[in-house]
């Protein structure tokens, strides 16, 4: 047992991994790895696995609510609790109880007790443990009543190797472990469609990297920096992020001057996703993830949309394609991505957009009209100039 | 690299930069202190509100450092305003750099009344106009010396006492930011009360501004604490940023012939980039400041042309630095009615110290392909 009358310790409760089979240690072990990642600035943290829950003991009590906001973005954890950890003794369980219900401001309203006993051999049931600890509650908190059924607030106690009280229930961001279902490209423009297409797909436990298209000197080196703070924001929910810069604006340029301009966006799209795809091959990735919702702009109708597939032929998600602009805008606010996609950088690409855009283009026209260009040469040379930026989480 | 853009900022004088470093580690005493060691920095302080005092031809009792333009600009409209009773009025011209501008609209969410007034073709306000506006209420009018965008100079001395003459309890004050040490800026010929200026538009260091204020002038501190710069503006003497200053305007003062040569070098400019077909120099050069102009192209988007400009080692302006991370297109601009297709193409073409003629042939050339090339670029 430690010296101290109590340490902190935050239990994690996870989501769907409970619905694993004979997998489940895998996903298990790549949680804790992330947890470890995300807590990487706290010295001497350990964290275990125990039963359903996974414990993270040694936080220094002054970094604990930094630890829990550290933990709420890590994928693959349904809920948190900030608890204190103590010896089995139901005096030491009660006083600690009392003080966290007085500390987090919970001292009216109705409440109840859940004790839950892992250590069979501790002698007293966990009913009784409740109703004793609740009667120690009520006889200290004259605010306090009672309700089993509804309560304001519940106070839980788990007996294991140690004894453990916690009054709070954290949620934190769901989803799957990153690195448990392979890895995919991301092609992040700098707006607010493509982190939040990235953060869905990260979120089924998919690690990324991230490609962008800069078309300098039509956007500014402002406008890259801003894509590299949003690969930032991502960072802390998806891990490591490899960030391509690809250099666009010669193909952008020639695009412009030989095909006609109905089709400019349609087939700088495509060979946009025809550049990332060769990245994400190059990075193993098994698929490319979008930020096009359906209807959105010109060049995302169905059959746009088909027209850029048909340049690749890796699996493209688009998580946000159901999705309103006004929906992904309070996804994107959320996650906080919204301020920096909004940074009006990029407003200078406009000349490259036609105004009478194709909105049905038919593929055989467009395969057709980007045959005036050497599209291989072009880009094997992007991606030979292709940067990457390493992000870490 | 070529920088052409020195109304945003210029590049330290080395002697500025060796007396800062030398304050900063070698004398760093506080000036204030009552220690020997501190007397030398008092004495090194003394001679600098001399210089500058004999820069802006006023006595040196008349000078108070600051933190730059902005200060100054806050320092001016607050303090005047705080001290004057039950008058309430402020007016500004309709050009004005947002240190005034933007000052001016807090003091009206504060519930004084501000009037602006507009500016002839050139970017110059017209006396009779500015006449006009002053009423019994006026208590202070601010209109800048060189405009920051285009380079336009105002006529203060006709300006102040077509003002006096309405009202001569009315505080004239004139952001000197781009006119000092760069035209004669005589400030009690110009008949101002208050003038204020920077030190990191003339080769000193950022953070770091200067304001005369006339003896007598009725005018409360805008920062109140230890009561330093006889009360004026309380805050420890910022002593690298005296001292750089100092050194910036003596060796400018030792510069005679720098401004007739930034004249040149800005003619040279113009001369070059006027065959460019469908641009617009805004703005008479004759009477524009000697180092400052703008130029505006058809069909260009300032910023890429910025970037692309970059990209091939010059840089210059594209309206002023201090807004110019929006893409909005410039008060200044379009107070001058200038036609959007030419205003979202302006660019400004600032000089200083280190420029030379020598410049102006690779600079414009690489400024005319590059015109050239974007303007393949339009949207269809």
């Amino acid at each position: 047992m430690h010296n101290l009358l109590y340490t902190n310790t935050i239990i994690v409760k996870v989501g769907e991994i409970h619905l694993k089979g004979q997998n489940r240690p895998f996903f298990e072990r790549t949680l804790i790895k992330n947890m470890r990642a995300a807590l990487q600035a706290f010295d001497k943290i350990t964290i275990e696995k125990s039963q359903s829950r996974i414990f993270v003991y040694n936080i220094a009590p002054e970094r604990l609510n930094e630890a829990v906001e550290c933990l709420r973005k890590v994928f693959g954890i349904h809920a948190l609790s900030p608890a204190r950890e103590m010896e089995k003794d139901l005096d030491v369980l009660s006083s600690a109880a009392i003080e966290m219900l007085k500390l987090s401001g919970k001292t009216s309203g109705t409440f109840r007790v859940n004790a839950c006993r892992g250590d069979k051999r501790f002698p007293i049931e966990s009913p009784e443990i409740a109703a004793i600890i609740g009667g120690n509650i009520l006889e200290e908190l004259n605010g306090l009543k009672v309700d089993l059924k509804k309560p304001d607030h519940t106070v839980e106690i788990e007996i294991r190797e140690h004894a453990y009280v916690y009054v709070e229930d954290v949620s934190a961001v769901g989803g799957m472990p990153v690195g448990t279902n392979g890895r995919a490209a991301l092609l992040l423009s700098g707006g607010i469609d493509s982190p939040v297409a990235g953060y869905m797909i990260a979120k089924r436990g998919v690690a990324l990297d991230a490609v962008h298209f800069y078309s300098f000197p039509h956007t500014s080196e402002r406008a890259k920096e801003k894509v590299i703070q949003l690969t930032k924001l991502l960072a802390p929910y998806t891990g490591n992020i490899s960030l391509f810069v690809v250099p666009f604006t010669k193909i952008q340029e020639l695009i412009y001057e030989k095909c006609p301009d109905a089709m400019l966006t349609i087939i700088m799209r495509r060979f946009m996703m025809r550049i990332a795809e060769k990245i994400a091959t190059d990075r193993h990735c098994g698929a490319l993830i979008t930020g096009e919702s359906i209807g959105q702009v010109a060049s995302q109708t169905m059959e746009g949309l088909q027209a850029t597939d048909n340049a690749v032929s890796m699996p493209v998600f688009r998580p946000v394609i159901g999705m309103d602009k006004q929906e992904i805008m309070d996804y994107a606010i959320k996650i906080g991505t919204y301020e920096t996609s909004i940074l009006p950088y990029e407003d200078c690409c406009t000349v490259f957009t036609p105004r009478h855009p194709a909105t049905h283009p038919i593929l055989e026209h467009v395969i057709d009209a980007e045959q005036v260009l050497e599209v291989e040469a072009l880009i094997d040379e992007a991606v030979a100039n292709t940067e990457r930026i390493d992000i870490n989480r | 690299m070529i920088y052409l853009d020195n109304s945003a900022t210029t590049c330290v004088f080395e002697s500025a930069a060796e007396i800062m470093r030398k304050q900063m580690t070698e004398q760093y005493f506080n000036a204030s202190a009552t220690y020997a060691a501190a007397l030398q920095n008092e004495r090194l302080y003394l001679e600098a509100k001399k210089s500058i005092a004999n820069s802006l031809k006023c006595s040196q009792n008349e000078v108070f450092f600051n933190s730059g333009g902005t200060e100054g600009a806050n320092t001016a409209l607050f303090g005047a305003i705080s001290a004057s009773n039950d008058r309430k009025h402020i007016v500004i011209s309709a050009i004005e750099h947002p240190a005034v501008y933007d000052t001016a609209l807090a003091l009206k969410s504060r519930g004084c009344s501000v009037s602006i007034a507009p500016v002839n073709k050139d970017g110059t306000v017209d006396a009779n106009v500015l006449a006009s506006l002053v009423t019994s209420q006026t208590a202070i009018v601010s209109i800048m010396h060189i405009n920051n965008e285009i380079g336009s100079i105002n006529n203060l001395s006709e300006l102040s006492k077509a003002v006096k003459s309405v009202n001569p309890a009315t505080l004239f004050h004139s952001d000197g930011v781009q006119a000092y040490m760069h035209i004669p800026c005589d400030v009690i010929a110009c008949g101002v009360d208050i003038y204020s200026v920077s030190a990191h538009k003339i080769h000193g260091s950022k953070g770091m501004g200067a304001m005369f204020i006339k003896e007598g002038t009725p005018m409360k501190p805008l920062i109140y604490g230890g009561g330093q710069q006889d009360n004026m503006r309380s805050g420890t003497l910022n002593m690298p940023g005296i001292a750089g200053m100092r050194a910036a305007v003596d060796t400018l003062s030792s510069m005679q012939d720098l401004m007739p040569k930034l004249s040149d070098i800005k003619n040279a400019y113009i001369e070059e980039l006027k065959q460019i077909a469908e641009c617009l120099i805004i703005g008479d050069p004759s009477k524009t400041a000697p180092h400052i102009f703008n130029i505006a192209f058809k069909g260009i988007q300032a910023q890429v042309l910025q970037n692309a400009l970059e990209e091939q080692g010059v840089i210059v302006g594209k309206g002023a630095a201090c807004s110019s991370r929006t893409n909005k297109i410039s008060r200044v601009l379009k107070e001058l009615e200038i036609q959007a297709d030419y205003a979202a193409g302006a660019i400004r073409i600032s000089l200083g110290a280190f420029n030379t003629l020598d410049e102006v042939k690779p600079a414009t050339q690489i400024i005319k392909d590059t015109v050239l090339r974007l303007r393949k670029f339009k949207r269809r």
